[in-house]
């Protein structure tokens, strides 16, 4: 699990899992001085099983993305074919920043300034608008 | 290196053949190496086309049936792999 909360493969967020009922009490602890992010996992998940698992990291993965396929195409589907970050926008490239930004995808698209500063966010646009 | 080896078309058609990995499409072009009287070299390919079915049985490919119907099979793998840490 990274500090900011993501975790496996796929690089999930703690607060997407959450979404998706797998973890409570999404939270930052101080750890070593420094703040990073927790959660705890629901019976009989754990974070080491989850991390043992690429199938079930992938499974969880399917389910995270028909939800941010509906969430983009029922709020954002004006956005599609826009040229954003000199590409034109596709559904695969807003799922991939909703898996990285989750509901600030909103201001992912509507702010030049927050796609320059989520550089990560962006990049996964970049490489994956375009593929459907 | 002999000229005539490296230019034989059989020689480069055999070696194409071990390349396929289509067990049934082997067995094919074996049956025609069998015709045509390279009895040994048509064994050598059914071999071939044997330890391509057995690995098939022991390691079935990751098929990514795609959840999304704007996406295609093939889109969604090549999508997957993108999302994979390190790919972006």
């Amino acid at each position: 699990m990274t500090p900011t909360g993501q975790v496996g493969v796929f690089q999930t967020r703690l607060k997407r899992l959450e979404d998706l009922g797998l973890v409570r009490e999404v939270r930052r602890v101080q750890r070593d001085g420094t703040a990073n992010w927790t959660a705890t996992f629901r019976a009989p998940l754990t974070l080491a099983r989850l991390l043992s698992d690429p199938l079930l990291q992938y499974r969880i993965f399917v389910v995270s993305m028909k939800r941010y396929r509906d969430e983009v195409l029922g709020r954002h589907r004006d956005s599609i074919g826009k040229e954003i970050e000199g590409k034109p926008a596709t559904l695969s490239g807003l799922m991939a920043v909703s898996q990285h930004a989750g509901p600030a995808l909103t201001s992912w698209l509507a702010s030049e300034a927050d796609r320059q500063r989520f550089k990560q966010t962006t990049a996964a646009y970049g490489r994956t608008t375009g593929v459907f | 290196m002999n000229p005539a080896t490296k230019t034989d078309p059989l020689v480069e058609y055999v070696q194409r053949s071990l390349e396929l990995d289509d067990p049934d499409e082997v067995d094919r072009r074996a049956g025609e190496l069998s015709v045509m009287g390279y009895e040994r070299t048509a064994t050598h390919l059914r071999g071939h086309a044997v330890s391509l079915r057995a690995g098939r049985v022991k390691r079935p490919r990751m098929v990514f049936r795609s959840p999304i119907p704007e996406a295609s099979d093939e889109q969604w793998a090549r999508f997957v792999r993108l999302m994979q840490t390190g790919d972006v």
